[in-house]
């Protein structure tokens, strides 16, 4: 057991520093989404008005907020919110994405005409504008942030799978299964996808970062995760007004935590593709 | 010329065609009774009728749609509950501070974005090519509004050097009264540099926070794009022709790859403009994002549908115009239709 | 007429060495010595990988930095080259040796108007301006034969034929009406008929104005037109040189009696060459002293172990422990 632990520890120290700190990182978050709340040394929305605005110190290490809750709690509290947020979000548009990009890719004409246009039309847009424009349109909630960052990460992932889908339609065994009268939704999904599967998970980890990104932004404009419960956006946009009275600490802890997930995932695409394909690494 | 930008245009179309279609649907998806929604919170059930007929919301889809675009080309955008104002005259108003923001923080970002990808171009591996990595792996992970914070914190609060966040000017100065709305140039044209100075300074820091999202992006496509060319047939008889080393690097090697670069700037471009909603927030700016946050908060929905409309138009204007410069950069460029 | 010729350029044991063949220690142009009168045309032959362009660079000072050259002279004119970063370069790079290359297309800029392009160079070594530098580029266009030439200056290599683009090329390396002319493969590519106009134009242009020309090529008949005297390289070695005539009638180094003797009109392409068996050494591995020897039916040890010095008499020299006679 222990050996084993050493082992893995030698292996990630033999990663690349960016490679290394993204998968350590990415275990610390996906421990903290699971056990966070249950292990933090305060009730993240219990409000003590007698400890307000007190800096970093032992007892709160990253000092309290303006109703005197415990921001260490609250910061730590917030990543299971946050990642949720993003990773609905990037399962919709991963599996929205993969079957209308497998479509188009597949039957080609006008379908993939069309649908090419309209993912081109969406990527170039603005995207944070879009998904405010959308969020709003589908009311103040956390499901329209979802729904929101869904649709602007989408048409990344239609792009690929329609691209790889359309240039190994005409492949050697493709074509073999083709004849072999197997329908062609299998195809694609036992013939051609299985090839997808590493590129995907690049492209999901890149679009964790930006989902995260999106959706905190959203939120830090106050679309969606409504306050008093703990999120990074808010918690950011709540600490601002502080700033200009010192108290830096109110939006500066969850400000680093957010900036430290969304390079997690940024880190751990970028390794993620130089692990699958090492020509690409630089 | 006047060919190839009517030929532009028109391909453009599509694209506009799509997000209004886009727009009209999100209008419809609206939660509940649309009519409702646009009569605002306030209204009684007699305005909410008046305003589903106002509206046209009574009728089919199809004509609903022809009548939504009908108005769209007469500048009708509906009113925004919370001013009051036509949406249109709202936009209008704000638009010039937002693109002056965002243009100049475009500026920003490209010109270092290229100076940086060149020297690191130049030696692959070097201190300046790590810089490159580490500025465009920070620009994809630092949030927007959090390093606008960050700024404020340490070069308003801490340092004092930079002015107050709240807005373009100062209210010590009297706002300019020119034609253009870009502050700057209204200062410049009145000669008031005094005024000119302090819109300089409440701009810096805004205008260096969206650009740090820019510089990576355009270094590092400068950077591979100067790589690959750097090897190229040209370069090695430019060189050979005794041309001094920054007439090859400038005038044959980067402005070969210009037009790679230019789209890279656009594509950056069109990211700023989601972005400066967020920097418009922090900064207390009066511009259109900031509007769109108001009307957001306020269930106001016409002044959002304006907006997504104005970036759309924007979008689509923006990326006409550098076709326009890349075709005046690469006599290869051609417009295929 | 008995006139002593001038030296132009005079280059002792040449050695280029790459980081890839650091292993092996090979270096991939190994002892090489050259040297080339004033006005005198020479041509540089050998299969593809040989090291012509790279000798062509080192002469040119255009050599990537991943290459490590050394050698113990290297004088034009008298100056001092030798080290490649050295500041003489400037105002002989471009302005004493011109080179044209081979691609034309591209070899010129494809978003620069060509008369920009000559432009550009003419005004870096004759320091004209504006009119004076306009008529230099019309000038330097006709000369090159270039129809309608006020046409043509506005145009884009892609918008040229290759032959024109050659002209162009020529049109550069001509700019600072240089010492010596270096046209590496500069006909390779094109149509026989443009190849035949593109090497007397050479010629025409090298004799009016007095320059030395080394002519690279794969085409031993258009060596042998062109040039006085011929330089045989094989792996980055220089294995004979020697007068055209008595290098066509009668080849000393094996590897020169097999290319000229290849075809029954006594000249092939050597890229075409069957008679010689194997391809070049991979300089990656350890390889014979004359890196000949592998390829060769009369090597013997000493082929393998000693490095044949290049010797003889001044219009037959040759690197061979078993010359033919
Ligand atoms: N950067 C480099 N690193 C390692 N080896 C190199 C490098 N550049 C050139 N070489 C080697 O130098 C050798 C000579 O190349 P060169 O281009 O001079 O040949 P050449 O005789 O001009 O051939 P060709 O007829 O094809 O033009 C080649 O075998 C090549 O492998
Ligand atoms: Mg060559």
């Amino acid at each position: 057991m222990a050996e084993a632990a050493l082992g893995l520890i030698r292996k990630i120290g033999n990663l690349p520093l960016g490679a290394a700190f993204s998968v350590v990182m990415f275990a610390v978050l996906v421990i903290l989404a699971a056990i966070g709340p249950y292990v933090v040394p305060y009730d993240p929305l219990a409000t003590v008005p007698a400890s307000a605005m007190q800096p970093p110190s032992l007892t709160h290490w990253f000092g309290t907020d303006q109703l005197g809750r415990d921001i260490f709690s609250r910061t730590i509290t917030a990543t299971r919110i946050d990642l949720v947020t993003a990773l609905s979000a990037v399962l919709i548009s991963l599996v929205t994405g993969t079957t209308i990009g497998a479509v188009a890719g597949w039957s080609g004409r006008w379908l993939d005409a069309v649908s090419t246009r309209v993912f081109d039309t969406i990527m170039a847009f603005p995207l944070f504008a879009l998904a405010v424009g959308i969020a709003a349109a589908l009311g103040n909630s956390i499901s329209s942030v979802i729904i929101a960052t869904a649709i602007v990460n989408m048409p990344f992932f239609a792009r690929q799978v329609r691209t790889e889908v359309n240039r190994r339609r005409s492949a050697g065994y493709v074509e073999a299964a083709r004849l072999a009268r197997i329908p062609a939704p299998k195809i694609v999904a036992f013939h051609i996808m299985p090839n997808l599967v590493p590129p995907l998970m690049v492209q999901s980890s890149l679009n964790m970062g930006w989902a995260i990104l999106n959706a905190a932004g959203l939120s830090f404009i106050g679309l969606g995760i409504q306050p008093p419960d703990p999120e990074w956006g808010i918690m950011v946009a709540d600490g601002a007004a502080y700033m200009f009275s010192g108290e830096w600490w109110v939006f500066l802890f969850p400000g680093l935590m957010l900036m430290l997930a969304v390079l997690t995932f940024t880190l751990l695409g970028d390794a993620l593709r130089d692990w699958l394909d090492p020509r690409r690494a630089s | 010329m006047i060919k190839l930008f009517s030929s532009r245009l028109l391909l453009a179309l599509p694209n506009l065609l799509g997000v209004v279609i886009l727009i009209f649907i999100l209008t419809r998806m609206l939660p509940g009774d649309p009519a409702a929604y646009f009569a605002g919170p306030a209204a009684t059930q007699k305005s909410i009728e008046e305003v589903r007929k106002q509206l046209g919301l009574d009728r089919s889809l199809p004509e609903q749609f022809l009548t939504y675009v009908q108005g769209l080309f007469s500048g009708d955008l509906g009113r925004s509950l919370t001013s009051g104002q036509s949406v249109l005259d709202d936009l209008v108003s704000r638009v010039p501070a937002s693109l002056e923001l965002t243009l100049l923080a475009l500026a920003l970002a490209s010109g270092l974005g290229i100076l940086l990808g060149v020297g690191a171009s130049l030696r692959p591996g070097g201190g300046l090519d790590r810089l490159c990595s580490v500025v465009s792996i920070l620009g994809q992970a630092v949030p927007t509004f959090f390093l606008g914070l960050l700024l404020v914190f340490v070069f308003y609060y801490k340092l004092g050097w930079a002015p107050a966040p709240l807005g373009r000017l100062d209210i010590l100065y009297s706002t300019p009264d020119g034609p253009t709305g870009f502050w700057i140039v209204d200062t410049l044209v009145a000669g008031d540099l005094d005024t000119l100075s302090g819109v300089l300074r409440q701009l810096t820091l805004p205008v260096v926070t969206l650009a740090m999202f820019g510089i990576g992006p355009v270094a590092r496509m400068t950077r591979a794009s100067m790589i690959e060319v750097l090897n190229s047939d040209f370069i090695r008889t430019a060189r050979a022709a005794g041309l001094p080393p920054s007439k090859v690097l400038w005038t044959y090697a980067f402005r070969s790859i210009a037009v790679p670069v230019l789209n890279t700037v656009g594509m950056v471009l069109s990211f700023l403009l989601g972005a400066n909603v967020l920097v418009e927030k922090v900064f207390g700016w009066p511009g259109i994002g900031a509007y769109a946050i108001e009307s957001v908060l306020a269930s106001d929905f016409a002044p959002i549908q304006g907006f997504v409309l104005l970036m759309a138009f924007l979008y689509v204007a923006i990326n006409l115009a550098i076709d326009l410069i890349a075709l005046s950069l690469d006599p290869r460029v051609k417009f295929d239709g | 007429m008995n006139i002593q010729p001038e030296r132009l350029v005079e280059l002792n044991n040449l050695t280029i060495r790459f980081g890839a063949n650091a292993q092996s220690g090979n270096a991939t142009v190994d002892h090489v010595d050259f040297h080339l009168d004033k006005g005198e045309f020479v041509a540089l032959v050998g299969e593809s990988g040989s090291g012509k362009s790279l000798l062509a660079h080192a002469l040119s000072g255009i050599l990537s930095p991943a290459a490590e050259m050394k050698s113990d002279r290297f004088h034009f004119s008298g100056v001092d080259l030798s080290d490649p970063k050295s500041n003489k370069w400037h105002g002989i790079r471009g302005r004493e040796i011109g080179v044209v290359f081979q691609n034309p297309r591209a070899a010129l800029s494809p978003v620069r108007k060509v008369g920009k392009q000559i432009a550009d160079v003419i005004a870096e070594h004759r320091f004209l301006r504006k009119q004076a530098l306009k008529e230099a580029v019309l000038e330097a266009l006709a000369a090159v034969r270039i129809p309608d030439p006020a046409l043509r200056v506005d145009a884009y290599p892609h918008e040229l034929s290759g032959g024109m683009c050659q002209r162009i090329m020529m049109a550069i390396a001509l700019a600072g009406d240089p010492a010596l002319l270096i046209a590496d493969e500069a006909t390779t590519g094109l149509d026989t008929t443009t190849q035949a106009a593109i090497v007397s134009l050479l010629r025409q242009q090298a004799e009016a104005r007095h320059m030395a020309c080394l002519f690279i090529s794969h085409d031993l008949a258009l060596a042998k037109d062109f040039a006085h005297r011929i330089i045989v390289m094989h792996a980055g070695q220089i294995v004979e040189e020697a007068s055209v005539d008595r290098l066509f009638t009668s080849p000393r180094h094996p590897y020169s009696a097999a290319l000229t003797k290849a075809t029954p009109a006594n000249a092939a392409t050597v890229s075409e060459l069957s008679g010689i068996p194997g391809g070049i050494p991979d300089l990656r591995r350890s390889v014979p002293a004359c890196r000949f020897a592998g390829r060769c039916e009369f090597a013997d040890t000493q082929c393998w172990t000693e490095r044949p010095e290049l010797a003889g008499p001044p219009d037959a020299l040759v690197a061979c422990w078993r010359p033919l006679s």
